[in-house]
């Protein structure tokens, strides 16, 4: 890493450090969160329309594509559609997509199944109110199987010598532009399957807009074909890893919370010893589940670059403890954390599983002294047995 | 470890779950949002991190995959803050003594190194600010980055190394 690297992250980090966090911010969050959706349920009626997008809201193509039979999340094969699936309304003049990016050409709307479920996504180009520069940009949103009219918008410009782009999967759907001389699309899948997506185009669009049903968890090309059937081109997606389960076995309490501390009800949180590929990742990753279920997931192996790890210090809105904790090297006996004002809290480290190398360190810290949430310098340190420093980390 | 280190998920089978996942989200990345909006220079970070989540919560039933939530989330406060610019560029235009400043006790807090390091990222176009920050504070992937900013991960990869280029011959070193 250059100087220049090393004096920026130095500068960063000590600038972040410094940025206050108010303790009220989740309530006042929600109470915006509210006032915005009555806003927008009101939106058709109360405001007007501007004028480029009801015209392009009046264009939207009714029913244009239709893909039925994709795969699910789990890879299942899934039935036709239900014939009598009603379309959402389209995306308003106060939906966050139509606002960011009003419409310039036609919206599509396009129909995929899902699980079985039938999902309806409408796409659309416009220009970024913050950033035209940027040119054109595709919308879309997405509605129906959980999707709840979740979207976005951003440049998709198909790369010179490509024949497809694609920011990568949303859920279940990946979805992307290509040339215009691209007429059929499908993902052909690690297990040798091959999914057919769907190609559409509108009224205005620069690019076709392509999607296609798969299993996010499997590696797959999205082949693209033209007249004839004569492959175009094609683009390597990636495989996306799904939450892993809890396991049956191999877990370690590391400690019990009381109510109102790391989640509103008593429970204990426990960590397991996890193959990494499970997320993806080499080697051996650290899993802890409270009694939620709730998870919290950190790589171990090629990415461990210090001997104590924190992947805690979170706590609830009202809270009067939080809970500090994660793993350390086998040498470390103690973790002890520093707070900006000099106050020190610890504890010593416990067994962690049979020869991984590993131990568990668990502590809570009065919220009081962490008010705020954007207390500066929080040095965790790690000591052995002997009482040495064996490592040091600025938490943020 | 930083918080952009971590991979965490949420069953999310419900939509009380869904309420509790956008909660716990908010829990785990509320104060680093705030403090991405910050070292964008945003003039009122938590404003920008609550529209934020805010925007999340509307669409809470798209946190089937809690990683595209936070992604989400990532790139609203990157767009809101670019919005914000915007805007503060026309009232700085209107009003010349508008214009936000760091206060007297941040400066006295930084290092004198850290301030020039820090007015010399100001002063990069704001998307050479993004990849920076999104790649030097976040630990982002190129990948992930250019999720945030909704380009293409060439694009991050030339803000960034033009950015660095910049920085250097202002700071007078070899990037």
């Amino acid at each position: 890493m250059s100087t220049v690297e090393e004096r920026l992250r130095e500068a960063l980090r000590e600038r972040a450090s410094q940025s206050p966090v108010s303790p009220d911010a989740w309530p006042k969050t929600v109470a915006r969160a509210s006032r915005a959706r009555v806003r927008e349920r009101r939106g058709w009626s109360r405001f007007g329309i501007p004028a480029a997008a009801a015209a392009a809201v009046a264009a939207i193509v009714a029913g244009s594509a239709v893909l039925a039979g994709g795969l699910g999340t789990h890879g299942a094969s899934s039935p036709t559609a239900p014939p009598s699936a009603t379309p959402p309304p389209s995306p308003g003049p106060g939906d966050y997509e139509m606002q960011s990016a009003p419409p310039v050409t036609a919206v599509v709307r396009v129909r995929l199944t899902v699980d079985g479920q039938t999902t309806w996504t409408y796409v659309w180009f416009g220009y970024l109110k913050n950033d035209r520069a940027e040119g054109l940009a595709m919308c879309t949103v997405t509605y129906g199987d959980g999707y709840g009219g979740g979207g976005g918008c951003g440049p998709q410009n198909v790369p010179a010598h490509q024949v497809g782009h694609s920011n990568g999967p949303y859920g279940s759907i990946t979805m992307g532009t290509s040339l215009k001389q691209v007429t059929a699309v499908s993902a052909r899948l690690a297990d040798g399957r091959t999914v057919p997506g769907v190609v559409v185009s509108g009224r205005g669009f620069p690019y076709k807009f392509w999607a296609v049903v798969r299993p996010a968890s499997q590696n797959a090309q999205i082949i693209f074909r033209g007249a004839g059937g004569a492959e175009l081109g094609h683009l390597a997606m990636a495989a996306q890893y799904p939450v892993p389960p809890r396991p049956r076995t191999g877990g370690i309490v590391v400690f019990r919370y009381p109510a109102g501390t790391q989640e509103a009800t008593a429970g204990t949180m426990t960590a397991y010893l996890l193959d990494g590929r499970v997320i993806g990742s080499r080697g051996k990753v650290v899993g802890f589940w409270d009694s939620d279920s709730s998870s919290v997931i950190s790589g171990v192996g090629p990415s461990w670059s210090s001997a104590v790890v924190s992947v805690g210090g979170d706590y609830t809105q009202g809270a009067t403890e939080a809970w500090f904790y994660g793993y350390a090297r086998q040498n470390v006996a103690r973790v002890v954390l520093r707070l900006a004002d000099g106050r020190q809290y610890g504890a010593p480290t416990i067994a962690g599983w049979a020869g991984s190398g590993l131990r568990l360190w668990a502590f809570a810290v009065p919220t009081r002294y962490l008010a705020g949430g954007g207390q500066p310098h929080e040095v965790l340190t790690g000591y052995d047995a002997a009482g040495h420093v064996v490592a040091q980390v600025t938490l943020r | 470890m930083g918080m952009a280190n971590l991979h965490a998920w949420l069953d999310t089978g419900s939509p009380a779950a869904e309420d509790d996942a956008v909660a716990w989200l908010f829990r785990v990345r509320y104060p680093e949002m705030v403090r991405l909006a910050d070292l964008l220079g945003a003039d009122d970070p938590e404003d920008i991190a609550q529209e934020a989540f805010a925007r999340l919560i509307r669409r809470r039933d798209s946190l089937r995959n809690p990683d595209a939530a936070l992604a989400y989330v990532r790139a609203s406060v990157c767009n809101l803050t670019r919005n914000r610019h915007r805007h503060l560029r026309v009232v700085r235009r209107r009003t010349p003594a508008a214009t936000p400043e760091e206060s007297s006790e941040q400066a006295a807090i930084l290092r004198e190194d850290h301030r020039e390091v820090l007015d010399a990222l100001a002063g990069l176009p704001p998307r050479r600010r993004e990849a920076i920050v999104l790649r030097y504070w976040l630990d982002l992937s190129e990948r992930e980055i250019a999720a945030a900013m909704g380009v293409s991960p060439g694009t991050v990869k030339s803000n960034v190394s033009r950015g660095l280029a910049v920085l250097a011959a202002v700071l007078g070193e070899k990037s």
